[in-house]
């Protein structure tokens, strides 16, 4: 096994309890919420595109900060080179986000089951649409990861003040997907200023010119010290 | 062979490193010695590729250690403070460095815990500073790599740890023959496992030799306190102590085969000097320039 293959199946069985305790609770409160909700009328919202969809994108904001303050010197000082833990980090993180998006998507089926059986869905419940769907989430998690991991790697690699002048640019992946395609009022998939081809376009291009500078910012920065 | 040439590290201003230039055989236990601010992690971490040289040259077996995969396989660093996540159990940590090093002896890591009475179920958080140290001093020998730099691990640990760190270290070390670099201020407590002794001050390469040359360039002069007030007359004195009308003193200097003759002949005693007495006289000169900030490497 290569090493950046080690870095991605380390860092999935890193978080793996973590994100499954995160779902396991995602769960039990939704489906509470939802009884409580469809007990007393019709639930003209996704409690689950609202509340997971926004979770799984900090959590991936989460995890970018993490990858960057906290595994980045776990590793190198365990003989992984910057270039492979950035080659294993990279597409660990791909692979989450991929899951997350999914799991975002079947959890609003799941839902959207769940309500029908309670009764006809109210006009304003966001209905299904898989794919659309899904290139709504995705985008806007990737954007959140690799902006998460720009804004630490400018803090890890120039410090507290300069570092703060690579926040504004480090947080245009999430700024830019969020504003092009993040979900409406009642967790519908929208799509603003451009057509939904371009604005996933954009949004891929911009995380991914994100990722890159990731990726300078990172491949050759002095391992610093734990803080505690 | 680790061969460093005209290294230099800076921060800003600030010269951690000053074009020191250095020839390491592999093999050996080397101390790395120099006061605070003298620039002692900033080498070491160079040596790790934990950092970039701001100029000069460090090759390790001939190659550039810096991103270069098979040296950093081959590299442990150990800092005083640990490269783990804190909220990790001790067990957890392990088992990282199991599963990343391909070396690491899993048997070794458990015999090294029961003898630093470590908790494989504790949480790095909740260890205290000396037990932290014995934690980095496992990880560090564990892995069994071919460069171990043990940048002041010592941090914290009791007399009885530090006790059994030393001599595990020199047991390994005779067992699985490797080049071990050793940063501390307890200079004699670990004096007698270096081979050669690196003084670095101010970023600049003070001293480097063998350590038993290094104890041959100074003698503690012994005997009734005139007589060695006479010998040691328009001699540099590192260290005095009197004992009623006996004078125990260090003097900086190898003495040549007469002036043994004359001391045994005033029936004075010659000995062996500490390397810490050493150190502290090439090291106490003022020099121009102000010494780097220990917060910046």
């Amino acid at each position: 096994m290569s090493e950046s293959t080690l870095v991605t199946t380390n860092l999935l069985r890193f978080y793996r309890p973590i994100g499954l305790w995160l779902g396991s609770a995602m769960i039990v409160g939704i489906g509470i919420a939802l009884t409580a909700v469809l007990s007393v009328g019709d639930l003209r919202f996704s409690l689950w595109l609202m509340i997971v969809g926004s979770a799984a994108k900090y959590w991936l904001l989460a995890v970018g900060i993490m990858l960057t303050g906290m595994h980045l010197r776990q590793y190198v000082s365990a003989g992984v080179t910057r270039h492979e833990f950035l080659a294993g980090a990279g597409l660990f993180g791909l692979v989450t986000a991929v899951l997350f998006a999914a799991a975002v998507i079947a959890g609003h089926g799941l839902e959207q089951w769940a309500v029908g059986l309670a009764g006809p869905l109210s006009p304003d419940y966001p209905a299904i649409a898989p794919v659309t769907e899904y290139l709504h989430v995705l985008p806007v998690e990737l954007g959140y990861l690799v902006s998460g991991t720009a804004i630490t790697a400018g803090f890890y690699r120039f410090g507290a003040l300069p570092g703060l002048l690579v926040l504004v640019p480090g947080m245009l992946p999430a700024a830019v997907s969020e504003a092009l395609l993040a979900g409406g009022p009642h967790g519908e998939s929208i799509t603003r200023v451009l057509p939904f081809g371009f604005a996933v376009a954009v949004s891929l291009v911009v995380t991914a010119v994100g990722a890159v500078a990731c990726h300078r910012l990172i491949r050759d920065v002095a391992i610093r010290r734990a803080t505690g | 062979m680790i061969e460093l040439q005209d290294l230099t590290v800076r921060y800003g201003d600030t010269v951690a490193v000053d074009h020191l230039s250095l020839t390491l055989p592999t093999g050996k236990i080397y101390g790395l010695l120099g006061r605070n601010g003298s620039g002692k992690t900033s080498l070491l971490s160079v040596l790790a590729s934990y950092r970039k040289a701001t100029s000069g040259s460090i090759t390790v077996d001939g190659v550039d250690p810096f991103e270069n995969a098979g040296v950093m396989r081959q590299t442990s660093f150990i800092r005083d403070t640990l490269d783990v996540n804190g909220a990790d159990r001790i067990a957890k940590v392990l088992d990282f460095a199991a599963r990343l090093r391909q070396g690491w002896d899993a048997a070794y890591a458990a015999r090294l815990l029961e003898m630093f009475e470590l908790d494989p179920r504790k949480r790095v958080s909740s260890l205290s500073r000396g037990q932290r140290s014995s934690l980095g001093v496992v990880l560090g020998l564990a892995a069994r790599s071919q460069l171990t730099i043990l940048d002041e691990v010592y941090l914290g640990m009791d007399a009885v740890a530090r006790t059994a760190f030393y001599r595990e270290l020199l047991a390994d070390y005779l067992d699985r023959p490797r080049t071990i670099i050793l940063s501390t201020h307890l200079i004699e407590e670990v004096a007698d496992l270096f081979e050669q002794v690196i003084i670095i001050d101010r970023g600049r390469l003070v001293l480097h030799e063998e350590a038993d040359e290094l104890r041959g360039r100074g003698v503690t002069v012994t005997g009734p306190a005139a007589a060695v007030d006479a010998f040691v007359a328009g001699r540099t004195v590192l260290g005095d102590q009197h004992l009623g009308g006996v004078r125990a003193a260090t003097v900086y200097g190898r003495l040549a085969p007469d002036e043994v003759q004359r001391a045994q002949g005033a029936g004075l005693a010659l000995g062996p000097v500490g390397i810490q007495d050493l150190f502290v006289h090439l090291t106490s000169t003022p020099a121009a320039g102000p010494r780097p900030q220990e917060a910046l490497r």
